[in-house]
């Protein structure tokens, strides 16, 4: 038997969640399906690091989006940090095809104004807008309790900000998470970002 | 055409271990690019076809795979459907100018 089905290896992979997303990435078909993966990839690095927030409240925005960017380079997928794409951008991943993925990344500090500053730096600043680079992210780190209503009040201020042609719509992998698309200022080909939280609150009512 | 079969051979591995496939991996993803994923659905008569990924994709959302030419559903398409790789563009592209 010259042939490997995907039955036998999805079987080889089934307790490997980063390695099956790995393979998901590399065989991805076209830029809409590999975004979709590496999107699959951010949570599955994010989930890990939202395991030990006590450990990471106190981090930096630099110091939690390296730790993403490595465990990302851990799933073999080509991340790097602070690139040098129209300005130095927090997160870009680069694929097969010249696809791009970028995103910018921003710790809270109950000031959405100061996020709004990091969106448009993504949207304005780094992003092309071109075919094959017209996705990306928007990561939120917060050591606040209740992410779920800072999500919700960001998405209200974004939205108000009444950019031309923006829509929203929620994310199908990450309820936490929501997608915005408006047209590029450059291009005005639909850009599409996908705003992700990681909680990093720790505040254990145990003690007496 | 490729398959992880095929590498393992080459390699001399045992079996198709995860640093094999993490090895694939990168030679069809990130920038080196070198390799193109493909499907190929073989059914019970032995006759081969490439599958379009959207095919995959719809099995996977409905629980089975329509035979590309008489429409039948298959529910255990996973055993019948095999990946394989073929030099990407880029990479026939870099050897035509070496």
């Amino acid at each position: 038997m010259t042939f490997q089905s995907i039955e036998q290896l999805l079987a080889l992979v089934q307790d490997k969640p980063a390695l099956e997303i790995g393979l998901s990435v590399a065989t991805s078909n076209d830029y809409a399906e590999w975004a979709r993966n590496i999107n699959r990839a951010v949570d599955h690095a994010l989930r890990q690091m939202a395991q030990n927030p006590e450990l990471r409240q106190a981090k930096g925005e630099d110091e939690l989006t390296i730790e993403l960017v490595s465990l990302l380079n851990m799933m073999d997928i080509e991340a790097g940090h602070d690139t040098k794409v129209g300005g130095h951008v927090d997160i870009r991943i680069k694929g097969k095809r010249d696809y791009h993925w970028l995103a910018e990344a921003k710790k809270h500090k109950q000031d959405y104004a100061w996020l709004m500053q990091g969106f448009q730096q993504l949207n304005t600043r780094y992003t092309t807008g071109l075919a094959g680079q017209d996705k990306g992210g928007f990561i939120v780190y917060s050591d606040h309790a209740r992410i779920d209503r800072t999500m919700s009040k960001w998405r209200d201020h974004l939205e108000e900000q009444k950019i031309e042609g923006m829509s929203f719509s929620n994310c199908e992998l990450n309820d936490l998470s929501f997608q915005s698309t408006h047209p590029h200022d450059r291009t005005g080909r639909p850009l599409e970002v996908r705003h992700i939280a990681l909680s990093i609150y720790f505040d254990p009512k145990d003690r007496i | 055409m490729l398959t992880f079969i095929s590498f393992k051979n080459v390699l001399g591995y045992p079996s198709v271990d995860e640093l094999l496939i993490r090895a694939v991996m990168l030679l069809a993803n990130s920038s080196v690019h070198a390799l193109d994923a493909k499907l190929l659905f073989i059914d019970d008569d032995d006759a081969e076809y490439e599958l379009d990924p959207a095919e995959l994709e719809d099995a996977r959302k409905e629980g089975a795979l329509a035979h590309p030419v008489t429409g039948a559903l298959i529910g255990d398409y996973e055993r019948k459907v095999f990946p394989f790789f073929v030099p990407s563009d880029r990479l026939i592209g870099a050897r035509a100018h070496a």
